[in-house]
């Protein structure tokens, strides 16, 4: 009789509330729409692997199926190694070559990294591998903060992905308070001009090559990140491949985001998830996406102080990676102060700045943290 | 590498690991612009030219 209620001896409070995180996982993803294509995966695999004695992770000795795909997927680093390829092939930089001066605001958005890393060891993250770990959600890229979080602070795996996703989502939320509070009226009233040029095809295939030999000098470890963002980007570019972009797109994209998105809920098992940690890891997160927008704001309202035809400075917030989320928001407040205001493409060059900078900045700190920790 | 750090506290550390980190992100997208301007001059310039 014991044997047949096994599961329920073995339920304990940890894995009920560890159902009701999973819960409400799904429930933001199918009522809100915040990351579906992650949240609901991720909230599934969390009650998946709560369950008592879970057969998903191991069952008589051998290793059950989330196991074996966290094990073949993100120890190794494949799952989101593979995304990047998916996103580099859906990445247009086109707005880029026509505002290459955009780019500043993707490397500026990236404080919020570095300034988080400061504050998650202040409030008592475990030491500078684990605050990198925390910083990287400020990336707001989620393969890249799953990819520096393996490498150095696998335990807390589970919670940095969610917090990653979940404020990717919130961006619409987080951004406005924080660009309205650094901006005058005056400033997000500001006009830009934008002319169209055509980009030769020469430059849009030779900018993934060169990226990638270029990021590849500096920062050698950051190559599995920009290299394959840069491979996807390169079939996506030359025009001959376009049946091989369009899989990288939608098949190679969908089918690794399911795999991935189990296989990080398969490590939201209570006893790692329900610790202070998680909390540090929640708040440093909101604080890298803050500091991420200031630092953007900040250095647009700088660049003004020299310049003479002035930049809108909420573009600069847009030089996070949430693509095309942040720029998306950017234009519509500043459509809000002016109607007829339009900094739409200027915004979408700082974004898909972002998406290099987060990059950059997450190479930068697998490169030089395991030098400072000795 | 870094000598000067060893024996330095993780806040210290971390101090440092924010300007380098600030820096050479600014460095490298310095370098990605200074090459966008160069394959835009180029490849325009022989565009115009081959018309």
């Amino acid at each position: 009789m014991d044997k047949l209620f096994v599961g329920l001896y073995n339920l304990g409070i940890g894995q009920i509330v560890m159902f009701i995180i999973g819960g409400i996982l799904i429930y933001l993803a199918v009522k809100k729409e915040y990351e579906p294509m992650l949240l609901l995966p991720i909230g599934f695999g969390t009650i998946l692997v709560n369950l008592p004695l879970s057969a998903v992770l191991e069952y008589e000795g051998a290793p059950g199926v989330l196991k074996i795909l966290f094990d073949a997927g993100i120890q190794t680093e494949l799952f989101p190694v593979l995304i990047f390829v998916a996103v580099g092939a859906m990445i247009d930089f086109t707005p880029l070559f026509v505002n290459p001066t955009m780019l500043f605001f993707g490397a500026a958005a990236q404080f919020g990294i570095f300034a988080t890393i400061v504050v998650a060891l202040l409030v008592g993250a475990d030491d500078l591998k684990v605050a990198s770990a925390i910083g990287i959600i400020g990336a707001a890229d989620g393969p890249t903060a799953i990819f520096v979080a393996t490498k150095f602070a696998q335990k807390y795996l589970g919670p940095i992905t969610v917090a990653a996703y979940s404020y990717m989502s919130l961006v619409p939320i987080v951004q406005p308070p924080v660009v309205r509070l650094l901006t005058t009226k005056k400033e997000r009233m500001i006009r830009m001009d934008y002319r169209d040029v055509k980009v030769p095809k020469a430059v849009k295939i030779l900018f993934p090559i060169l990226i990638t030999i270029i990021a590849g000098i500096i920062a050698p470890i950051s190559v599995p990140l920009v290299g394959l963002l840069m491979f996807g980007n390169l079939i996506r570019e030359c025009g001959v491949l376009e049946r091989l972009s369009q899989s990288a797109q939608n098949e190679l994209a969908n089918l690794v985001t399911i795999l991935l998105g189990i296989t990080i809920g398969s490590t939201m098992k209570a006893e790692a998830f329900l610790q202070p940690t998680t909390l540090v890891i929640l708040l440093g997160g909101l604080a890298a996406f803050i500091f991420d927008t200031a630092g953007g704001v900040l250095f647009a309202k700088f660049l003004n102080l020299f310049l003479k035809k002035k930049i809108n400075p909420m573009v600069g917030a847009a030089g996070i990676s949430a693509f095309p989320m942040s720029a998306r928001v950017i234009q519509k407040m500043a459509q809000k102060e002016d109607p007829s205001n339009f900094i739409l493409m200027q915004a979408v060059s700082a974004n898909v700045a972002g998406q290099l900078g987060s990059i950059i900045a997450g190479g930068l700190i697998l490169a030089l943290v395991p030098l400072l920790v000795g | 590498m870094f000598d000067f750090l060893v024996g330095a506290s993780n806040i210290t550390k971390s101090l440092f690991l924010m300007v380098v980190g600030v820096l050479g992100t600014h460095a490298t997208l310095l370098l990605f612009y200074i090459m966008i301007k160069v394959l835009l001059k180029i490849f325009t310039r022989n565009a115009k030219t081959n018309n």
